[in-house]
């Protein structure tokens, strides 16, 4: 009605007036969280999301969660997926996710390498005194974002200039494996010309530079690797804002106005502004709870290089985190993280008896950047889950000593084995005692359900994960 | 150092034929460990407390050692009660002799009375030393769960809290819970997060009738003190009070305990109050005796009456944690609840007393 009348203008200004205040309204209510899961290099991020979203979708008393508390004392009544706020972001896909998990003979949903956002409705029966009294059941919505961990690594490099980025880059390339893997690239740009840029030179270039991080990701399963849209592009692919790489210092003579080096600085700044800087601001600033997955037994088998490799991208994102309590004047004008959870995931594919360990070791990498957030208020926790249990544990004697496998399907295979993937040290393992037959680490097949309509999925301790998350909220 | 590996090697097996074989976790039935004890006959004829005792054996010789650390003033008490003993028993020898001599049937009189006597007395006491030792599994219980929790081990949870299940077993109002706990308790979980479960599940219910007791006894408490006319009543009263509250809270947890574990579990909960609860005392204390005062300037009666019903409350909370066996994992319950329905039972200035 209102796009025929001469008021329309106005109507659409009221209606988003109106959109907007809502909006405020649930903020200052406490009735919005906006729960960002991200993970470095395959961590687990999508089957996590979707599991999450299942579980909450699922939730009954005696659904299996028994330690998040607004489900175990029955004050929660019922959940749903629902519009997402924002309409320029793309929607994760729960029912294309949990088709496959849930379908007869089950399989892995497919990895994802885009911002997406899902939003939940969850009520629950309130326990505050205020509360009760205004209404029996309260709202909460929760908007879960889904973004590739890459991209965080790009946020250090807003605080840096071109030529300190290109510095940086150059000093890992100093150390093995990255030494190797980017000779051929470091060559090509010693022979390049550089007074006088060549567009052809310049993707072939920045094509080097690409396939030196994606083999680095791929064969290395390193994490410290910058520009993070190289490597998971999304919408960017091919264009020119993803045509640079870092040079290294060629003085004054060759920085003229057509070199090649101004003209990469002027793609890397554009890059800094146009992607990170912009993702910064319309997303990540706006958090209120971050989790981090993390794959600490792909990083183990890998060997100690991974390791640092790992701990040094986790404390370079994590200093860019917009930490802080939210009060509520602050949370309305600049919403932040107040609550930080490091996540072991696929704690599935070692022995229960071993997840212990597990969460020590994640403790100990995540030291530095956790005292870090801690200092500045943020609650934060560490935590060894599987979103989807495919194994179980069994004990048995093996050679003379009773040792507990997991018993599950492998990936690719039809028939359960027992598996005893070795014993997860304590503490990180010196290098010289890091032997390459040491962990024998499997991924699995999903369970299959015996009835996959009214079954929940098995898991551990995402109910403890969501009380942690959630559980101040839903109070 | 000389190359010795220190770490077992990966091992991969066929799943051999084993009688059953779950497809996946969800199906693989879920090791309920617990409730395959319960059919155990020494559950079903001992009294529960008893089988806990037999379970808990080792350990508990063990801490009664550690226990036994008197010093002086229990070797002069010690060596006092068997002067004592063997000065009666000697009298009693000497006296029936006597009687012996004077007459046959006189001798044999108080012979069978003395005889009656000292069955009666020995029963006695060791249904009162029974059911000390009773009160004692409780705090072994505690003693071994708070090693469990503070050394995130794995799997001692489950035997543990199987011999605190069999505590509670034949309440009625605890099967139910007892079997969602069951259910609940995936074979993935940590010593720690088992008990804090069980804490969660279990005992809160037991922790809410407690609650209860205290809750009751404290107003009630408060009440009579506020109206009795007479300063040795009221003390009379309150000890009373505190014994019998004392008593029922222990046996809310699963204990008997006779005249004499009630004392000592008195002792300890004054003990606790004037160790560890005196923080709670000066947070919560400063608080409530700025209110009290001004209550007492009101009305001096009920003030005292407010403070006395206070007291009691601290002592049922030290009570309570004495009692348990596990340690709060939580907040331990607090005076805020007890303090609002004193202030209302004052108010309606009428005894709830049941």
């Amino acid at each position: 009605m209102t796009d025929t009348t001469p008021f329309a203008p106005l109507g659409m200004l009221l209606a988003s007036a109106q959109k907007t205040l809502t909006e405020w309204l649930h903020l200052a209510m406490d009735q919005t969280v906006r729960l960002a899961v991200t993970g470095l290099n395959q961590s687990g991020k999508t089957v996590f999301i979707t599991a999450l979203v299942h579980q909450l979708l699922h939730a009954r008393q005696d659904s299996g969660l028994p330690f998040f508390e607004c489900v175990s004392s029955n004050r929660f009544a019922g959940s749903r997926v629902m519009m997402q706020p924002d309409v320029d972001v793309s929607a994760f896909r729960y029912d294309q996710f949990i088709q496959p998990l849930t379908q007869q003979r089950p399989s892995w949903p497919t990895r994802t390498d885009e911002l997406s956002e899902i939003r939940l409705a969850i009520r629950f029966q309130p326990t505050g005194l205020i509360h009760r009294q205004l209404s029996d059941a309260s709202t909460l919505y929760l908007d879960i974002i889904d973004y590739p961990g890459e991209w965080l690594l790009d946020l250090p490099m807003l605080e840096l200039s071109y030529a300190e980025w290109s510095a940086q880059i150059f000093q890992s390339c100093m150390e093995e494996p990255r030494r190797t893997l980017s000779t051929e690239w470091r060559t090509l740009l010693q022979s390049m010309e550089m007074r006088k840029a060549d567009d052809a030179l310049l993707r072939q270039a920045s094509g080097l530079y690409t396939q030196f991080l994606m083999r680095c990701k791929l064969e290395y399963g390193l994490s410290l690797l910058q520009p993070g849209r190289f490597t998971v592009p999304g919408e960017l692919k091919g264009t020119p804002l993803l045509t640079f790489c870092p040079l290294p210092d060629c003085g004054e003579e060759s920085r003229g106005p057509e070199s090649v080096y101004s003209i990469m600085e002027e793609r890397f700044n554009a890059y800094k502004e146009r992607v990170v800087y912009r993702f910064y601001k319309d997303h990540f600033s706006r958090f209120d709870r971050q989790i981090v997955l993390i794959d600490l037994l792909k990083a183990l088998s890998k060997g100690p290089e991974n390791f640092s490799d790992m701990r040094v991208a986790l404390e370079s994102i994590l200093r860019n985190f917009h930490y802080g309590t939210s009060g509520l004047l602050s949370r309305l004008l600049w919403p932040k993280i107040d609550k930080l959870l490091f996540v072991a995931t696929k704690v599935d594919h070692v022995a229960a008896n071993q997840h212990h360990n597990l969460e020590r070791l994640l403790n100990r990498i995540v030291n530095k950047p956790a005292n870090d957030a801690i200092f500045q208020g943020v609650e934060v926790k560490t935590m060894a889950l599987s979103s989807v249990t495919c194994t179980r544990t069994v004990v048995r004697e093996h050679d003379g000593r009773r040792l507990s496998f997991v018993q599950g399907i492998p990936k690719g295979r039809n028939k359960e084995i027992l598996l005893f993937p070795g014993e997860i040290p304590e503490s990180l393992p010196r290098a010289e005692d890091w032997d390459a037959n040491r962990f024998n680490f499997m991924e699995f097949e999903p369970p299959r359900l015996i009835d996959p309509e009214a079954a929940t999925l098995p898991h551990i301790r995402l109910d403890q994960a969501l009380q942690f998350l959630l559980g101040d909220k839903l109070s | 150092m000389d190359g010795a590996r220190t770490w077992i090697p990966p091992v991969e097996l066929a799943v051999t034929a084993s009688p059953k074989v779950g497809r996946s976790a969800a199906a693989a039935p879920r090791p309920v460990v617990l409730s395959l004890e319960q059919d155990g006959e020494a559950a079903s004829r001992v009294e529960p407390v008893e089988a806990v005792m037999a379970a808990g054996e080792s350990a508990e010789s063990a801490s009664a050692t550690a226990t036994g650390r008197g010093g002086v003033l229990t070797g002069l008490l010690l060596v006092a009660i068997l002067l004592w003993v063997s000065l009666t028993v000697q009298d009693a020898v000497l006296f029936l002799r006597q009687q012996w001599q004077s007459h046959l049937l006189l001798g044999l009189f108080f012979t069978l009375l003395t005889l009656v006597l000292s069955g009666l007395l020995l029963t006695l006491v060791g249904r009162e030393w029974r059911r000390f030792r009773r009160l004692r599994t409780l705090t072994v219980l505690r003693q071994e769960s708070y090693r469990v929790i503070s050394q995130q081990t794995f799997g001692l949870g489950q035997p543990l809290l199987r011999r605190v299940a069999l505590l509670y077993q034949e309440r009625e109002e605890m099967v139910a819970c007892l079997e969602s706990f069951y259910q609940q308790s995936d074979d993935y979980l940590g010593d720690r997060e088992l008990l804090l479960l069980f804490s969660d599940q279990v005992l809160s219910v037991v922790d809410a009738r407690a609650y209860q007791v205290v809750v009751r006894h404290a107003s009630a408490a408060a009440v009579m003190t506020a109206i009795s006319p007479m300063a040795w009543l009221d003390a009379l009263f309150f000890l009373w009070r505190n014994l019998w509250m004392v008593r029922e809270i222990a046996e809310v947890y699963g204990a008997r305990p006779g005249a004499a574990g009630s004392l000592v579990l008195l002792r300890q909960a004054i003990r606790g109050m004037m160790g560890a609860g005196l923080t709670d005392l000066l947070a919560t204390g400063v608080a409530h005796s700025m209110g009290d005062s001004v209550a007492a300037l009101l009305m001096a009666k009920t003030g005292q009456g407010l403070s006395n019903g206070l007291f009691i409350a601290r002592i049922g909370l030290q009570t309570m944690q004495a009692c348990r066996p596990l340690p709060f994992m939580g907040e331990a319950p607090g005076l805020a609840q007890i303090r609002k329905a004193l202030q209302r039972e004052l108010g309606n200035g009428k005894s709830q007393e049941r």
